[in-house]
């Protein structure tokens, strides 16, 4: 893998924001820049890597923009919720319309560690994470998603999904339960760990 | 779950893999969301609007899918939909390179230049660009620091900077015909031989054009059959080349000796030599920014002899190549499972497959390829949230 720029970290300014509402074209292009590689994470754990994911991380990006003038910079939601929503609500429609089956990303593609060893060992625990979350519902893995890597709250989770909390919060468990099992006979280290709990929803 | 846990956690699915943005996607997607205004209309170049569609006035949906055939030796398989429209586009330039863009204009991409059209709704988002437009109705070319609009000329464009809107600065020279370089509501004509720079400062003369014209550019505008030709031309070319170089002569080429018009897969030989292998990323990227523009071209002259055609044109072709000289198809056939029967848009097709280069299969030999194409004039619907 080619060595790449540090991504940018936080959220967008709000003059950029609305500059990119006026169609400005360097900010459009910071807007996207700034959440490229997060949008891009979510939807290639969520519906599998390949060249789709570009056409639904554009689809994403155009959704957003056309919807930027209504969004409230001093609201409750950050722009990365608001727009990781979106690209969740993107996917599932994507895995709705059958149009993308999940695969687990080729592992040349995800090469950038340079200690043969640890390199070897997060591949193989790469592996095993994406077999095993193609098996889930592709709600229990977007909510897994949300909630592990992008730091959701259980109510946006459900939002994002379109379902009420308690059944975001069960989704989620058997998702977290499901990865636990299937990780557990390939005796990865500190697998429990990556599942986290086991605390049966209320 | 305690906060430890869930430290842990989100640390170790870290290992889950990601895929990372393809380069120049900030650049497309700000070139998309250009060429339409907020609630989905795309404006055109003449200030008129189009409700219903986002990409063009006349609305095409391709549905393409690609399936490698026992000769890859990876054996991947997978499918992807996209949506595009008549005469749009989006191309990096990775080299100097030539393009037609839109129904009337000529492109002389320098490495580096990024150009985003849709029909005659053109975006230069970076990069130096000859253009040369035929006679016709005002056409624009919009770039971060103005806009270049001209009735019918050659100029060039060069984008010099785009880090912020701010910092960007455009230089417009013009060869044939009158240009009107437009910042910030300040206009400059221009003439043949003249130059001028718009940026943060406004727009203003800058004396005359010292850059030549590219020798790539044709004498006169193309039309959509007399590329494919010049193409032709070098992939023969190159064709003789990469068979000297696996030491033999090149074979009889059958697309030049006719032949049915659809064929079975079993039908099709595999040329001579042995099976290579060529990423399946790299197939499918080619063929999204080179040839899909020429398959909606020979769909859209197809629906003008048949209006609301649709349906599936099933292309089996053959790379082959040599990694000092590149790859070409050496073959391109339209299968029987194909339901469009348009004679001359399979001939279209296969002409237009024949022109494509791709990269060389890896230690060279051949690979094969079928690629399903759906066509049909409608517009998916893509609702916001």
């Amino acid at each position: 893998m080619t060595a790449r720029p540090a991504p940018p970290t936080g959220e967008l300014d709000g003059h950029t924001l609305a500059r990119a509402c006026a169609r400005d074209p360097a900010a459009l292009r910071a807007f996207v820049v700034r959440y490229e590689r997060a949008v891009f994470a979510l939807l290639s754990r969520i519906v599998g890597a390949g060249p789709h994911v570009e056409d639904l991380a554009q689809e994403t990006f155009l959704r957003a923009l056309r919807a930027l003038p209504s969004f409230e910079p001093e609201g409750a939601a950050r722009v990365s919720t608001w727009l990781l929503t979106i690209a969740t609500r993107v996917a599932l429609d994507a895995r709705r319309r059958h149009a993308v089956a999940v695969v687990p990303l080729d592992e040349t593609l995800v090469s950038d560690h340079t200690n043969p060893e640890a390199e070897s060992l997060r591949r193989e625990l790469g592996r095993a994470i994406a077999c095993a979350a193609a098996e889930l519902s592709d709600d229990q893995r977007a909510a897994l998603v949300l909630a592990e890597l992008h730091g959701f709250s259980m109510a946006e989770i459900a939002r994002a999904l379109s379902i009420p909390e308690n059944t975001a919060k069960t989704r989620l468990y058997r998702a977290r339960r499901h990865m636990r099992e299937r990780l557990a006979p390939l005796h990865i280290a500190e697998a429990r760990a990556i599942t986290g709990d086991d605390d049966e929803p209320r | 779950m305690n906060r430890d846990d869930q430290t842990r956690t989100r640390g170790d699915l870290n290992a889950w893999p990601a895929q990372e943005p393809t380069p120049g996607f900030a650049e497309r997607v700000a070139g998309a969301a250009l060429r339409e205004d907020p609630n989905g209309t795309s404006a055109t170049t003449d200030g008129r609007a189009r409700r219903g569609t986002r990409s063009g006035s006349r609305p095409t949906r391709i549905a393409a899918g690609v399936l490698f055939a026992a000769a890859m030796s990876t054996g991947v398989a997978f499918s992807v939909h996209l949506r595009r429209a008549h005469g749009r586009g989006d191309v990096v330039a990775d080299g100097r390179r030539e393009l037609r863009v839109g129904t009337r204009a000529v492109a002389v991409l320098e490495r580096g230049a990024h150009v985003t059209w849709s029909e005659d709704s053109i975006v230069q988002t970076s990069g130096d660009v000859f253009w040369r437009v035929d006679p016709g109705a005002r056409f624009a070319v919009r770039t971060p620091a103005g806009e270049v609009a001209v009735r019918g000329t050659c100029f060039r464009v060069r984008v010099l900077t785009a880090s912020t809107a701010a910092a960007a600065a455009v230089v417009v020279g013009v060869y044939e015909g009158r240009v009107a370089l437009t910042h910030g509501g300040a206009t400059v004509d221009l003439s043949a031989g003249e130059a001028a720079r718009a940026d943060s400062n406004g727009v203003r003369r800058t004396g005359e054009v010292t850059d030549e014209i590219p020798s790539a550019v044709p004498a006169a505008p193309v039309a959509r059959e007399a590329a494919p030709a010049a193409d032709r031309r070098t992939r023969d070319r190159m064709r003789e080349l990469i068979w000297r170089a696996f030491g033999q002569a090149p074979p009889a080429s059958r697309d030049a000796a006719g032949g049915p018009a659809y064929m079975l897969p079993s039908a099709v030989p595999d040329p001579p030599g042995i099976a290579g292998h060529l990423d399946a990323r790299d197939i499918q990227d080619r063929v999204r920014a080179d040839f899909f523009p020429m398959a909606l071209g020979c769909y859209e002259d197809a629906e003008k002899r048949t209006p609301g055609l649709r349906g599936r044109i099933v292309l089996h072709f053959a790379v082959v190549g040599d990694s000092k000289i590149g790859g070409i198809v050496e073959s391109a056939d339209v299968l029987d499972a194909s339901t469009i029967r348009d004679p001359m848009m399979i001939d279209c097709m296969r002409e237009s497959m024949l022109s494509m280069t791709f990269p060389p299969p890896k230690q060279g030999g051949f690979v094969t390829v079928e690629y399903p194409i759906e066509f049909s004039p409608d517009e998916p619907d893509g609702g916001t949230d």
